[in-house]
């Protein structure tokens, strides 16, 4: 039969029964009323629980209270590798007082040292003069400042002696630059650092930039290494003879160790700038005895003979005329000193020179202690 | 117009009042105390509410839970109530207070077009009726020697399970959109959140609900094909009610010097019980709908005035069918228990139980997989179980999904609504192992550990560390090893590089939960180290600090 | 009210319930319903009841059991620990226990001993990490023979197969030559026990089936070295005998070795030095890390042995493991050994 289908039932209810007891009605109604007395009994369990059971009093958490006691590793901190921190060990400075690591600065290298025949690998080929001047050991480190960028190498000569440490300090020296005194240091300040000489000690400090930082800790750093100058014994004679007797400045004073005049026997000259003859140069050596001084004196002559046309031979000394240059040279002889005056203009400067430079070792002579 | 006029006129104050119509009020008062329980299963809304009590009243699982664990947990004794009702009325709780029951006959009356005829034909009793006494003996004698199964198919556990993991988040989708759409055009609809199941929180979701939700609707489907499927079927509550309504004092009664053989009284039988020949006693529902039906006032329901040849007390289950349900009974037991995937030995890492629970075979002989717990946490951490988890013993029973949420460091609500004692109820002191508890320490749910190729400090260098802030005890159970690195990009930076102090965790699962790595967490929490038993331990002992 | 006209059915009589059969249902009925309220909600302590508001009373219960002392004291004149050295294991096992007295002082006629060899691995027997199977044999036949002993029992629960381990390192040989029987453990072997005193064992899963109305047990350990521990010897032995998770002892072995010297109190403990595992113990596994010994001991005071087998047979001096200072602060033993040995050579 096709009925059309329906979604949803929609025949009305026909109840067919006819009689409704009166039992049925009264139970219908108690079972009505126990129904709402279920569902208000339903309702007022409301707040039927106890709120403690479902929280932590106060009382509970202080009695089981727990004491924190673990143990907790420190930060460790970040250390670039390589640097002496990075190595481990408190940074040993060897011979450099702790005064260099003022003003919050620490090793980035550790100390290294290099004598004689290991100086090659620090500096390659300009070990050459430093062995010549006598060099003995090479004290280095290279100190950084924390939390910049800062870094400045130290490098310390020990050249074994005051005329050594001159000698280089000498030979090195920017001329541009004048050098300043500072206690016993004489130092002059360079773009990124400063160079001095302490004592036996040649001093070199450079740093990473030309930052006033820098500069201001080359100038501490060579205050700092002062103390290393002193007392090593007392000054040279000639260096005395040339700096108070003639009273030239430090930078005028100048000393070569060996192959003076390019001549090989020549050895251990001191030199000095006069003031009033810039172009020429007092030159002092104190030999051994008055015998090697009469030796050398002779030799010294003999060979300049190749270059030089005798002019003056007499008491003060020999007067020598260069044959192409025309500078004029002396060569005197007093006691055990052998000296005078090369590079001289004319001859009456030179005669003037060399006559001061007698007049500052008679008077040495005479007071002079043997030695 | 006119139906109306004549529905008045045929209106009458006694007909209003009788038995049926207080048995369909009946219905919507439990049917709606059923919702309200779902509804109130909240932390906000709980407060004291008996929100488990239609499950604690559910005789099938007081005396399952008698047999498998030998005692009556709580409120369990409630069942008796309802044993008492059926000792006098019969199975008046299928008809007057199951909502299952109730949801059955509705989606069976409103989408039932069939004429008279075929619904008299539809209410005939069939063998296979007999089915759900088969049930009931597979699942009590499981239930004897262990293995507690009936939350499947018991329909008070599928009721609140479905609600609670399908329809409750269905509706709160329904009201976000509607939600959505009335704000887009100026509407305030705040008020709408008191409707919401899961009011205040982001939607919950629940794994595997699909499954439940398509047992549930397949089962009211199949109204449509036999009136009340299950309830005829497959009930075991029914079974077990209809076992004990043959001592049922009152019952329905024919008598036969009015009846007429006319059938109509089977036009909307809901129990199939017959009740036009020999009443089977054990299948009528109570409904009354019959008494309504005749013509002839012959059926009526009483006590004293009963024709003892007019009812068939017994079940119809024959003694083959008895031996054979038995058989299976006894069988089921050591095959579920020899499957292997949840033993001591061999039990999945991810079987996190709730903070309360008992030690794994105890908790699977008194689990109904009723989803109380589910439905009342706060969090959506607890999931139903799937075969992975819990194995076939455990599907459908309560595990923590620590990706999802987790568990709430002083909340004990699942605690507070499992009717059955699987998760035996504690206080917020005796989860957290203080006061009087200090001494046997906190309840652990498992252990949180670290997969440090994918911890954001330990192997890739970028400061992170939230597992260690949100770690909830005092001390914290994630301690730090802090380093200073200069990372890939030669930025200095620090690194709190976490690991956990096993002897503190109670793993809760907030650090794997707030673990930035979403996919797969960096931190996570197995169940080894759980307090709730001693094969699953971890530690020896736990440590204690040194001076 | 309608009338009853139109009767159907006059023939049908019908049987209404009689006061009899209404009175039997209403007792049924109540019987039921009352049983089971009773059940349900009678109060927890009353008898049969079956209320459980907390969940507590359906927790299983395990009740533990305590071994008996099997201590016997030494006759006057023997020593605590008897050492027994040169000639043939066998030998050095009869002089070691004339040392003590003798075994048949300790062991009564119609006595079941248990024996509790060391059977751990499934290891031949000249690799040292399991007990000599000569000496077992050689125990079990002087226990049945000289002792009169009504049943010797061998048991022990290796962590790998048992069965391979029995087989493999020649005790179940040995064991059932002699006439003795082996216990073999399965699952329903075990029990739980309580150790008062202990810290880290008190309650722990323990081989209990071979302990059944046993009235002595015997120790016969060999002498190896452990890696964690420093030494099996002695006290570690009796580690063999428990079940559960042993695989967490390891976290403070010390403790748990110390807590097993006062776990169990044996008649007599025998340290087998036949072949010492000088290295790569407690599994060895190269006939390399064996050395041959000259002694066997048998003792009293188990932390006594262990101490004079760790100085003179392991040869490690006297730095010995924390575990025997912990065992004698338990009161298990004492440590110094001096004036307590007796040794015969021959």
């Amino acid at each position: 039969m096709a009925v059309k289908e329906r979604v949803f039932n929609n025949r009305a209810r026909k109840v067919f029964r006819k009689r409704i007891p009166r039992s049925e009605i009264t139970s219908g109604l108690f079972l009505l009323v126990l129904l709402i007395l279920a569902g208000v009994w339903f309702a007022s369990r409301k707040n039927a629980y106890d709120p403690a059971e479902r929280d932590l009093s106060m009382e509970a958490l202080v009695s089981s209270t727990v004491e924190d006691t673990l143990y907790r590793t420190p930060l460790q901190r970040w250390v670039e590798p390589g640097s002496v921190a990075a190595v481990g060990g408190p940074p040993s400075l060897g011979v450099f007082p702790e005064g260099i690591l003022y003003d919050g600065w620490r090793p980035s290298s550790g100390l290294r040292e290099f004598d004689a025949d290991t100086l090659y690998e620090k500096i390659n080929g300009a070990a050459e003069q430093y062995i010549q001047f006598g060099f003995e050991r090479l004290y280095f480190i290279s100190l950084a400042k924390a939390g910049t960028e800062h870094d400045i190498s130290v490098e310390m000569y020990d050249m074994g002696s005051f005329e050594n440490a001159l000698g280089i300090f000498a030979a090195q020296r920017d001329a541009t630059r004048s050098t300043e005194r500072l206690g016993p240091a004489n130092y002059y300040p360079t773009e990124a650092g400063a160079v001095a000489l302490l004592g036996p000690y040649y001093l070199k400090l450079f740093g990473t930039s030309n930052d006033t930082v820098i500069q201001q800790k080359a100038i501490q750093l060579v205050a700092a290494l002062g103390p290393l100058a002193e007392g090593e014994g007392s000054m040279p004679p000639a260096y005395s003879i040339l700096a108070d007797g003639l009273g030239l400045p430090f930078d005028a004073i100048a000393y070569e160790k060996t192959d003076v005049f390019q001549f090989s026997f020549a050895k251990d000259f001191w030199f000095g700038v006069p003031p009033e003859a810039p172009d020429a140069r007092y030159f002092v050596h104190t030999a051994a005895d008055e015998a090697a001084a009469a030796d050398l004196l002779t030799k010294l002559i003999e060979n300049n003979k190749y270059d030089y046309v005798v002019v003056i031979d007499g008491e003060e000394g020999v007067l020598m005329k260069h044959a192409f240059l025309e500078t004029y040279m002396t060569l005197s002889r007093r006691g055990r000193h052998v000296f005078g005056v090369e590079n001289a203009p004319d001859d009456a400067v030179a005669a003037a020179c060399r006559d001061k430079l007698a007049g500052v070792l008679h008077g040495e002579a005479e007071g002079y202690p043997a030695s | 117009m006119r139906k109306l006029g004549e529905y008045l006129a045929a209106f009458s104050i006694r007909r209003a009042l009788r038995i049926t119509n207080i048995r369909i009020l009946s219905q919507a008062f439990f049917f709606f105390i059923f919702l309200f329980s779902v509804w109130a299963t909240w932390t906000s809304r709980v407060g004291g509410y008996p929100v488990s009590r239609l499950l604690e009243m559910d005789p099938l699982v007081m005396i399952a839970t008698m047999l498998s664990t030998g005692h009556v947990y709580r409120y369990l004794g409630w069942g008796l109530l309802v044993l008492a009702l059926t000792l006098l009325f019969g199975r008046v709780f299928c008809n007057w207070i199951c909502p299952y029951g109730t949801l059955h006959q509705f989606v069976g009356w409103l989408f039932n077009i069939g004429t008279g005829k075929k619904r008299i034909e539809d209410n005939q009793y069939r063998p296979i009726y007999h089915l759900k006494y088969v049930i009931l003996i597979i699942f009590l004698l499981m239930a004897a020697m262990g293995a507690l199964q009936i939350g499947l198919l018991d329909p008070i556990c599928l009721m609140y399970r479905t609600f609670a993991t399908v329809v409750a988040p269905a509706t709160d989708l329904g009201i976000d959109k509607a939600s959505e759409a009335a704000h887009g055009v100026g509407v305030d609809t705040l008020w709408l959140d008191n409707l919401k199941f899961g009011p205040g929180v982001e939607r919950r979701v629940f794994v595997g609900s699909f499954w439940i939700a398509v047992m549930l609707f397949g089962l009211v489907a199949m109204n449509v094909v036999i009136p009340r499927f299950f309830c005829r079927v497959l009930c075991p509550l029914g079974a077990l009610l209809g076992v004990f309504s043959r001592f049922a004092l009152f019952r329905i009664n024919r008598d036969v010097h009015k009846c007429t053989d006319c059938n109509l009284c089977l036009t909307r039988c809901e129990g199939a019980s017959d009740p036009q020949a020999l009443l089977r006693q054990s299948e009528c529902f109570s409904c009354m709908n019959c008494i309504d039906d005749c013509p002839e006032d012959a059926l009526s329901f009483t006590m004293l005035r009963q024709d003892t040849k007019q009812v068939k007390l017994a079940p119809d289950l024959s003694r083959r069918k008895l031996v054979f349900a038995s058989v299976a009974g006894v069988l089921a037991y050591p095959f579920l228990k020899n499957h292997g995937v949840n033993t001591d030995e061999h039990f999945s890492p991810k079987l996190i139980r709730p903070p309360g629970s008992v030690e794994e075979d105890q908790f699977l002989a008194k689990c109904i997989k009723c989803d109380q717990c589910i439905n009342a946490c706060p969090t959506n951490v607890l999931q139903p179980a799937t075969y992975e988890e819990a194995g076939i013993e455990g599907l459908w029973t309560p595990v923590m999904n620590f990706r999802i949420g987790h568990c709430q460091l002083k909340c004990t609500l699942c605690s507070e609504v499992c009717p059955t004692g699987a998760i035996r109820k504690i206080t917020a002191e005796e989860k957290l192992g203080k006061g009087a508890y200090a001494e046997q320490g906190p309840i652990r749910l498992g252990t949180a550990f670290y997969d440090l190729g994918r911890c954001l400090p330990h192997a890739m260098e970028i400061p992170c560390v939230v597992c260690e802030e949100v770690c909830p005890v005092s001390p914290k159970a994630i301690q730090t090893k802090d380093v200073e690195v200069k990372d890939v990009f030669g930025k200095v930076v620090v690194l709190n590089k976490p690991f956990i102090v096993p002897d503190l965790c109670i793993g809760c699962g907030i650090c794997e939960k707030e673990c930035p790595v979403r996919d797969e967490r960096a931190v996570y929490v197995t169940a080894v180290g759980e307090s709730r038993s001693d094969e699953r331990k971890l530690l020896l002992k736990h440590r204690e600090v040194v001076g | 009210m309608a009338k009853q006209k139109d009767i159907q059915h006059p023939e049908y009589q019908t049987a209404p319930m009689t006061r009899r059969r209404f009175v039997g249902r209403l007792l049924t009925a109540g019987g039921i319903g009352g049983a089971v309220t009773y059940l349900a909600t009678a109060p927890e302590g009353w008898p049969l009841s079956m209320k459980d508001k907390s969940g507590l009373r359906s927790q299983p219960v395990l009740k533990p059991f305590t071994l008996q002392d099997y201590r016997v004291a030494k006759p006057s004149g023997a020593a605590d620990i008897g050492i027994g050295r040169y000639g043939e294991p066998v030998e050095k096992l009869r002089r070691a226990l004339d040392a003590i007295g003798g075994l048949t002082h300790y062991i009564q006629p119609g006595d079941i001993v248990l024996v509790k060899p060391n059977v751990a691995f499934d290891r031949a027997p000249n690799l040292g990490a399991t007990s000599n199977p000569e000496l077992v044999e050689e125990l079990v036949r002087m226990l049945l023979v000289d002792c009169r002993a009504q049943e010797v029992r061998v048991a022990d629960n290796p962590i790998e197969s048992p069965a391979d381990c029995f087989a493999k390192s020649r005790i179940r040989e040995a064991t059932e030559q002699a006439g003795g029987r082996v216990y073999l453990p399965d699952s329903n072997a075990f029990k739980m026990l309580h150790t008062p005193g202990a810290d880290l064992i008190r309650n722990w899963w323990f081989f209990h089936r071979p302990f059944t109305n046993v009235d002595k047990v015997i120790g016969l350990a060999p002498v190896k070295d452990h890696n964690l521990c420093s030494a099996s010897i002695g006290l570690k032995n009796w580690y063999g005998l428990l079940g559960g998770t042993r695989n967490q002892f390891h976290q403070d072995i010390h403790g748990i070795v110390s807590d097993l010297a006062i776990m169990i109190r044996p008649t007599l403990t025998i340290l087998d030095g036949t072949r010492v595992l000088m290295k790569n113990g407690p599994t060895g596994g190269d006939p390399s890390n064996v050395k041959a010994g000259d002694a066997v001991l048998a003792s009293l005071d188990p932390v006594g042995a262990d101490a004079w087998a760790f100085e003179h047979l392991l040869e490690r001096g006297r730095d010995y493991p924390e575990y025997l200072a912990k065992a004698e602060a338990k009161g298990a033993g004492k440590v110094d050994w001096s004036g307590r040995i007796k040794e015969i050579t021959g």
